[in-house]
């Protein structure tokens, strides 16, 4: 633990205390008159004393401390390493609340496993998904030297494509849930927007087959085919345009406010992102590019839609492989927990040091207080 | 605290004191110098019973007649000695204390005047005042008595001491009224040399001088602990000095100045004392009077 001064040049500003300095001795060059008729065993001119003397050292003394505080204030003093290096354990919710006795000591610090790191009490607080991410950034803001105790249900939700690499061992708990595991829910299938050239109706009927395809039995297709001109309902997730030319202005706001298109190849958008492969034929042939447009997607097909050149729109599987297009499944986020236990081996992070500018407010203030009220008391003399 | 008043514990410890001149064999042909002793003089003073012894010519034989006792007709001898207090009331003397900016050095010398008369109406002494201020001395002659005692203090009550007495115009007046045998009590800083020479021709003539030279605790202790400016008020000088630093030099010359004005004052057969204003004012008295009756 060691002090610091994040801004060394306000120091300058210690130049201020010259001021109470001058303000202090200058008044002594002003003397009342006494009558004094021993006056001719006064030396006339004692030598020369430039000895500078001081009134009021009290007050003077706190008037330098106040400025110096001021200051120091403002060049940003921080003690670096003051954080707490408590063992930390860090529960995470649908962890029976009995596990904290036997893994806990007196002085260590139990937090749950949620976003902010609230202190460990009686109540879990809802569960989250994002674990993993909560214990790599819980790995981050404690300092290297901290141990740290996770305290995890056996399935852990939330977590990414990488076993978390943390900058120091953790003592990795995994216990029994007591939260029931959550199904997952059949994706809900879009309606299926199709919107094309007045008049060429021929590739609508793939998108439509493909839309009964999705439709669950006994249910009518949810799908919807307009020339381009008519406008987008409100609430349309799927797009598929099949009109040649420039997409129109309210599409591409569309698109940018979340929505996903499937562009024919002839249409031309004005966004031009990063574009990934998507959909690739038998021989691993690009047949669709998609890439993100604003907070939507654009997927854009390579060949006419016809069978001729896209013979993948007469197979059987197409309707499975365009749903995959438009509405991507998310990426597996379970992970048994005893086989997602951190690694070591990241480098630790640097912890952001303790500011000591409050404290440093405080003082200031009792200071300021102390030397007004020497310097309007009213048994003072003068009144530099 | 008026300085023409004297606390009662002053007065009891006055009335223990007694002025007496340096030279009693002066006296000697003018008998003894108490003037307590009642005898042949002018003046009546009282008449007391007869007693055995006394002079058969005192007895007040008319007085027998009327009341068939003896009485003895007592006068009150006249004093030969009168006791003559200068009082200089130049512009120094009213320097004051920083303590206490209300009891001047003037006042210091009043009280002190006052108390050198106490003494001598007790023990029956005349006593005169010579006030010299600037613009001419104020003469009181010598009397006795309380009444004589008032009149010097309602004289003294009204005095401001302001300029520059001019001693050697008035010293003329001073061997005019002062009396051969008399004894003469100055009061004064003794800061003027026309004072100081003043009271060595007087000296000089066969009289009888003590100094009494009041000074300030200012000039004693010299507290002044920050810038001033000091003004003489009799020659209008002025110095601008710091206190602590003018400090040790002043104390080590003023003192020096003292021990050359004693010796010099004492080679001429003049008594000085010193009285500091915050002291009481028997002290110089009984200096005088120890100084007197030791050998």
């Amino acid at each position: 633990m060691n002090a610091a001064l994040l801004l060394p040049a306000a120091l300058a500003a210690l130049a201020a205390l010259l001021i109470p300095l001058v303000i202090h001795i200058a008044r002594r060059t002003e003397s009342r008159t006494v009558d004094f008729a021993a006056l001719r065993w006064l030396e006339a001119r004692p030598k020369p004393r430039q000895r500078p003397r001081i009134d009021e050292r009290l007050l003077l003394a706190l008037r330098l401390l106040l400025l110096a505080a001021l200051a120091l204030w403002l060049a940003r003093p921080v003690i670096l390493g003051a954080a707490d290096d408590r063992k930390v354990v860090a529960v995470a919710p649908g962890v029976s609340s009995g596990i904290k006795e036997s893994l806990a000591g007196a002085g260590d610090r139990v937090v749950w496993l949620t976003p902010g790191f609230p202190r460990f009490d009686g109540s879990p607080p809802a569960s989250t998904s994002g674990t993993v991410s909560l214990i790599r950034q819980l790995d981050a803001e404690l300092p290297p030297a901290t141990p740290l105790t996770l305290v995890v249900p056996e399935i852990l939700e939330g977590a990414d494509a990488q076993r978390p690499i943390l900058s120091r061992k953790v003592e990795w708990v995994v216990t029994d849930s007591t939260l029931a595991a959550q199904r997952p829910s059949a994706r809900p299938v879009p309606v299926l927007v199709v919107r094309h050239a007045p008049g060429v109706t021929d590739p609508v009927r793939y998108f439509r087959a493909a839309a009964t395809a999705w439709a669950a039995p006994g249910t009518g297709p949810r799908f919807q085919a307009a020339p381009a001109a008519v406008p987008l309902d409100r609430g349309t997730v799927a797009l598929v345009w099949t009109a040649p030319g420039a997409l129109p202005e309210p599409v591409v706001n569309w698109i940018e406010d979340g929505g996903t298109a499937l562009l024919s190849m002839d249409t031309r958008l004005p966004i031009e992102g990063h574009a990934t492969v998507a959909w690739r034929d038998a021989i691993g042939l690009p047949l669709a590019t998609a890439e993100t447009a604003g907070r939507g997607r654009v997927i854009r097909l390579t060949r006419p839609l016809e069978p001729s050149a896209l013979p993948e729109l007469l197979e059987a599987d197409f309707p499975d492989t365009l749903l995959g297009l438009l509405t991507p499944s998310p990426a597996p986020s379970r992970v048994a927990a005893a086989a997602h236990a951190p690694l070591e081996g990241a480098s630790p992070y640097d912890q952001p040091p303790f500011d000591l500018r409050p404290w440093l407010a405080l003082v200031i203030a009792l200071l300021f207080g102390a030397e007004r009220w020497m310097a309007t008391r009213s048994a003072r003399a003068v009144a530099p | 605290m008026s300085p023409l008043e004297l606390s009662p514990d002053l007065r009891s410890r006055l009335r223990r004191l007694s002025i007496v001149p340096r030279r009693p064999a002066a006296l000697a042909s003018a008998g003894m110098h108490d003037s307590r002793n009642r005898g042949g003089g002018l003046e009546f003073a009282q008449y007391r019973a007869y007693e055995r012894g006394d002079d058969l010519r005192q007895i007040d034989w008319k007085l027998y007649a009327r009341s068939d006792r003896f009485f003895v007709r007592d006068a009150e001898r006249e004093s030969p000695v009168a006791i003559w207090i200068v009082l200089d009331a130049s512009a120094s003397m009213a320097q004051a204390d920083l303590a206490t900016p209300d009891w001047s050095r003037f006042d210091s010398a009043r009280h002190m005047t006052a108390s050198l008369v106490e003494v001598a109406l007790h023990q029956g002494d005349r006593f005169g005042l010579i006030v010299e201020a600037a613009q001419g001395p104020i003469v009181l002659a010598p009397g006795s008595g309380a009444r004589h005692r008032d009149r010097l203090l309602l004289t003294l009550a009204p005095l401001k001491p302001a300029g520059v007495a001019q001693w050697e115009r008035d010293i003329a007046i001073f061997g005019e009224r002062i009396g051969p045998s008399d004894l003469i009590f100055f009061i004064t800083d003794g800061f003027d040399e026309p004072c100081i020479a003043a009271a060595e021709r007087l000296a000089a003539t066969g009289r009888d001088v003590s100094m009494i030279q009041v000074l300030t605790a200012d000039e004693r202790d010299f507290p002044f602990a920050t810038g001033y400016r000091f003004h003489d008020p009799e020659s209008g000088a002025a110095l601008v000095g710091d206190g602590p630093a003018l400090r040790q030099d002043f104390l080590t010359r003023f003192a020096k100045a003292r021990t050359e004005l004693e010796s010099r004052l004492t080679g001429r057969g003049i008594r000085l004392v010193s009285h500091f204003v915050d002291e009481s004012p028997d002290q110089p008295i009984r200096a005088l009077s120890r100084e007197t009756t030791r050998p």
